[in-house]
């Protein structure tokens, strides 16, 4: 069935669309006003959003990037309905499993190809029928696709869906079954936009102002295309129910998605980060590395805020989101410490810290997903979601930290297994491992306090306080981990060189509970977060992290042997 | 001898008042923990908790913490007011150790199946039992069974001539149905397994006819039907559903022999004898051609004069994909031990009949745990809510009653009070809670509704030592930010 639609619209478009002779990839055209159609409002993925965070939306699921050429995201989405033939022939479809090239016997050197070069390919059609048999277009595996009951995916055909789903996408806008464009309600009362192409049957003026909108953009006439952008906006605007709740999300998140608060804020960290370096020895570095960060943290904040307010709950339901509160957190400790020791070198670890959090979560929009999507319905109970999500979130700001300050020490070992012990150093070193001591104080008192919160919402909403479920067993361990070194510091086995050492490992039991039991393990009852992808950037990091303790170690204990007892630490 | 048992005891008082042990309890539990975790992801959440989570070793690991935390505790007599928020966070966990504890011992979490319209009061659990029945006293006798007693042999008390064994387990099953053959007069007919060459839907469908105890079996695909049935079962006038039929009967005389009887969709009959000897050699396959004008033909894969019907497990290979309602479906094959040919699969939920050591019959089945509740819970309603435009549930919710009296009539159930249970929003009822966890997706709604039952006595004990810990918690770091501050004020 799928197969026939998609066959058939592409014939359609082959022998309909005006100029199929030359197939050359199109340009965006010149003089036209944007920030009608970006704020235009639209119904996807169960919410009302701007046409803007749509196209972006997209964009990237179809071709796995943020931009594409010099296109506007929602003048791409525009154009591909004008010119469905030139884009079909555009490389734009992502594959980024080599496998996926392989079993579709495509050429294995590429990593992106032409909707037409698929839709000519009789292995795909033959599963994009099996796969979408059971769904819409666009609409069923839109997220992850991993298999709900056993939380496991398998590469292959995860990417395999995705491709069927970057396709039936690509088809669905073209033909203009993506776009919901007029506010109407399905048989059983539920709010169901609908299309362009809905609409060009039934004839809704909405369906009609997007035609003259289409109409005027084949034909490049930059002013009335201009003014049918506005009077489309203003007729959608007009159809929508109690429009005015929705007017000042539609513009924060069309704002939200033209700043980038995150890229900009990461880029404030860094910068501020290298300043933090040199600001002990110079005036002009002191001062400019608090106005960045000042800066950087104003613009990660605004950023939190326009994103709570367009969600309208606090962002931290996914990785995506969770980083970006976590480096917040990050900072917010790092500054707190700050108040009470002026130590640079705790600023400088938590801006880098923060900035490479916030590039990783930038990085890579297919593994984390930057959309803001609804609540699963387990979640819907917002108080208690907030309270114990931030909280546990927080204390892997404060572990972060910790971590963070732990590698400085560290490195200062290694530094005295080269250059032997002095004051300096020695006191530098007590004084990181005073502070990271203060992180982990603040972690763990978090940590022990978010997953009892966690019980509280589990008996609250399942009846169970524990059920040994593995994100919260993961907390459990975390928790358990510092436990261990804290009270270890007490019975001398943790001394002054293990405390750091120590702090570094246990940090990979966050990774676990926070990484690792949605991306990794994928069992138990927080599916909601199931996710795939990443996985070497996480364990390259562990990988280099280990090595750096055991070189550390090894070094240290090599200078302990060769200095006469009593002196060494 | 008095002063060496005191040397022993106080050499053991000094290890459980040591950190060093806290220490190693706490990296051990940590330890534990990451293992059990990975065992649920490459198993089953059942698997976990039965090996780990609900071990004896483990709460005996769980003890020796709490143990640890009480002794260390208690050698701080005289407690001063310095210790209290070292104090309110042991205490706690000591609390929150011992509350869970009452929960193990004596809660029931488990779930509850009902459709609209229908009241249940049947709890099930996520434990298993083999529920055994005689067949003569109708005395019956529940039997925790459990994942690590495969090949083992055990005797239920309330059964003392019976002696069963589970010889195999798969915490996640399928059933495959086999015929075998079989000389019980009882339970045995004869079956064929054919194939179907040419059909027109293009596929080759394989099955078998096997009548069981009803005097003949059939099995319909488009316009033809095929039948077994025994010699001394007269022609059958089968029943004519939708219009004129070809049909095709095989029949087996007593002796054993088999013969094939057909009619076209014009009613031309047909009949001929099959040559089991070639069925024997496997040499080509034996084709017969039926004469209908339809251009098909039956292949005769296999022929069992006698045969019983035996369903197997094996390993689930495709995981149901759906919502998070599928849990694993265990089974296990049991033999009793006077005879140990019979080896017999049950699925959750299958019920099989044996014989005991003195002939008597003994019903053995295996089901969820029960808890039955004092009243019945009636489904009213169950509603569904979607995220605007797409098919992604944004909400559901049972309208539920709780009935005391399951005698009464329609329009008196109408007029019990109806309770609203939805996600985050529970009903306490007696002692039990109710949570909405999930629904039997059904077309064009669905209608049936799980609701999960929990009863904890270990709530109190588990919320008030939490509250201690996380006082003590923030109480010991206030105290380290004054220490320190005293000292730094002396230094100065």
């Amino acid at each position: 069935m799928f197969r026939r639609v998609l066959i058939l619209s592409y014939i359609f478009f082959s022998v309909g669309a005006p100029d199929m002779a030359r197939a050359e990839t199109p340009k965006p055209l010149p003089g036209i006003r944007l920030n009608d159609l970006r704020l235009t409002p639209t119904q996807s993925g169960g919410r009302l959003k701007p046409f803007d965070e749509f196209a972006r939306e997209n964009l990237l699921a179809i071709t796995g990037s943020r931009s594409f050429g010099d296109f506007d995201p929602s003048e791409m989405m525009i154009s591909m309905m004008v010119n469905p033939k030139e884009w079909s022939e555009v490389r734009m479809i992502r594959i980024s499993v080599p496998e996926v090239n392989q079993q579709l016997l495509l050429d294995a050197s590429r990593k992106y190809f032409a909707p037409s070069e698929l839709l000519s390919n009789n292995a795909f059609l033959q599963y994009s029928d099996s796969v979408l048999s059971n769904g819409t277009a666009g609409e069923q595996v839109t997220d992850t696709g991993v298999n709900a009951v056993t939380g496991k995916a398998d590469p292959r055909s995860e990417e395999l869906k995705r491709v069927v789903d970057r396709v039936s996408r690509f088809q669905a806008i073209v033909t203009g079954r993506m776009w919901a464009v007029t506010p109407a309600q399905d048989a059983s009362g539920n709010e169901r936009w609908k299309t362009v192409a809905d609409g060009m049957m039934e004839s809704s003026p909405q369906s009609q102002a997007i035609f003259d909108v289409l109409k005027n953009y084949l034909d490049k006439k930059t002013d009335a295309l201009n003014s049918s952008l506005a009077s489309a906006r203003q007729s959608i605007e007009s159809a929508v129910k109690d429009y005015d709740q929705h007017k000042n999300k539609i513009l924060a998140e069309t704002f939200y998605n033209r700043l980038r608060p995150f890229l900009q804020a990461m880029i404030f960290y860094l910068i501020a980060g290298i300043f933090w370096l040199f600001a002990g020895a110079h005036v002009f570095p002191r001062i400019l590395s608090k106005f960045l960060t000042i800066c950087a943290v104003a613009m990660h904040a605004l950023g939190f805020a326009l994103r709570c307010y367009v969600a309208g709950r606090p962002p931290v339901t996914n990785m995506y989101e969770s980083i970006i509160w976590v480096s917040l957190g990050v900072m917010v400790f790092a500054m707190l410490l700050f108040l009470k020791n002026r130590q640079n070198v705790l600023m400088t670890t938590a801006t880098f810290l923060a900035g490479l959090s916030l590039f990783a979560a930038d990085a890579a929009p297919m593994v984390m997903d930057p959309t803001i999507r609804p609540l699963v319905p387990v979640l819907r109970s917002n108080y208690w979601l907030t309270i114990h999500v931030l909280t546990i979130t927080l204390s892997y700001g404060a572990f972060m930290l910790a971590m963070g300050i732990a590698n400085v020490a560290l490195y200062w070992f290694y530094e005295i297994s080269k250059k032997g012990e002095t004051r300096t150093i020695s006191e530098r070193i007590a004084l990181l491992n005073q502070l990271a001591y203060r992180a982990l104080m603040f972690g763990t008192v978090l940590l022990a306090a978010g997953t009892i919160l966690g019980g509280v919402w589990a008996d609250y909403s399942w009846g169970r306080f524990w059920g040994w479920d593995p994100k919260e067993v993961w907390a459990l361990i975390a928790l358990l981990s510092y436990m261990a070194v804290l009270h270890g510091r007490y019975t001398g086995w943790v001394g002054k060189f293990a405390f750091p050492l120590w702090t570094v490992i246990c940090f990979s039991t966050v990774v676990m509970a926070w990484y690792g039991v949605n991306f990794v393990l994928g069992v138990g009852l927080h599916s909601y977060g199931f996710s795939t992808g990443g996985q070497a950037f996480v364990f390259g990091f562990l990988l280099l992290q280990t090595t750096f303790c055991l070189w550390v170690a090894y070094h240290h204990q090599k200078w302990k042997k060769s200095t006469p007892a009593g002196q060494a630490g | 001898m008095n002063s060496r048992i005191e040397g022993i005891l106080e050499k053991i008082w000094s290890i459980l008042i040591s950190l060093k042990l806290a220490v190693l309890v706490i990296a051990s539990l940590a330890v534990t923990l990451a293992i059990a975790t990975i065992l649920e992801s490459k198993h089953d959440t059942r698997t976990a908790q039965y090996f780990v989570y609900r071990a004896g070793w483990f709460y005996v690991l769980l003890s020796l913490l709490g143990l640890n935390i009480l002794a260390v505790a208690l050698s701080r007599l005289p407690w001063k007011k310095k210790h209290t928020p070292f104090l309110l966070a042991h205490a706690g966990i000591l609390m929150i150790l011992s509350g869970s504890w009452l929960t193990y011992v004596n809660g029931v979490d488990g779930v509850i199946r009902i459709g609209e319209g229908e009241v249940n009061s049947t709890v099930e659990l996520d434990q298993f039992v083999l529920m055994m029945r005689d067949g003569e006293t109708s005395k019956t006798a529940d039997f925790p069974w459990v994942p690590d007693s495969v090949a083992r042999n055990f005797k239920p008390r309330e059964f003392p001539d019976l002696k069963i064994r589970v010889e195999k387990y798969i915490s996640d099953a399928e059933p495959r149905i086999r015929f075998l053959p079989s000389n019980d007069p009882a339970r045995s007919a004869p079956a064929v397994k054919i194939k179907i060459i040419g059909a027109p839907m293009g596929g080759a469908p394989e099955f078998w006819l096997w009548s069981g105890a009803a005097p003949w079996a059939s099995q319909k695909l488009g316009p033809a039907r095929f039948l077994i049935r025994k010699e001394t079962q007269k022609d059958l006038e089968a029943p004519v559903e939708n219009g004129p039929e070809a049909r095709l009967d095989f029949v087996v005389s007593d002796a054993g022999g088999l013969r094939f009887e057909s009619t076209s969709v014009r009613g031309e009959k047909m009949r001929g004898a099959v040559d089991l000897a070639r069925l024997e050699q496997k040499d080509e396959p034996l084709i017969i051609d039926p004469g209908w004008r339809m251009p098909i033909k039956i292949e005769l894969k296999a022929f069992l004069a006698s045969a019983v019907n035996q369903t197997d497990y094996i390993p689930r290979k495709v995981k149901p994909v759906g919502m998070g309602t599928a849990q694993p479906e265990p089974a296990l094959q049991i033999s009793l031990l006077q005879n140990p040919d019979s080896k017999l699969w049950l699925g959750l939920g299958d019920r099989a009949d044996f014989r005991d050591a003195l002939g008597m019959p003994i019903s053995i089945g295996y089901f969820p745990k029960r808890v039955i509740l004092p009243y019945g819970i009636r489904l009213k309603r169950f509603e569904m809510t979607h995220n605007p435009g797409t098919m992604e549930p944004a909400s559901y919710s049972s309208f539920v009653q709780v009935v005391q009296d399951l005698k009464k009539s329609e329009v008196e159930l109408n007029s019990i009070p109806v309770h609203h249970i939805t996600m985050n929003e529970p009903l306490p009822m007696e002692g039990y809670t109710f949570y909405q966890a999930s629904y039997i997706p059904d077309q064009p709604r669905p209608t049936v509704t799980i609701l999960s039952v929990n009863h904890d006595p270990g709530r109190f004990l588990k919320y008030s030592g939490s509250i201690l810990l996380i006082l003590g918690a923030i109480l010991l770091y206030l105290a380290k930010v004054i220490q320190k501050k005293k000292k730094e004020t002396v230094r100065v």
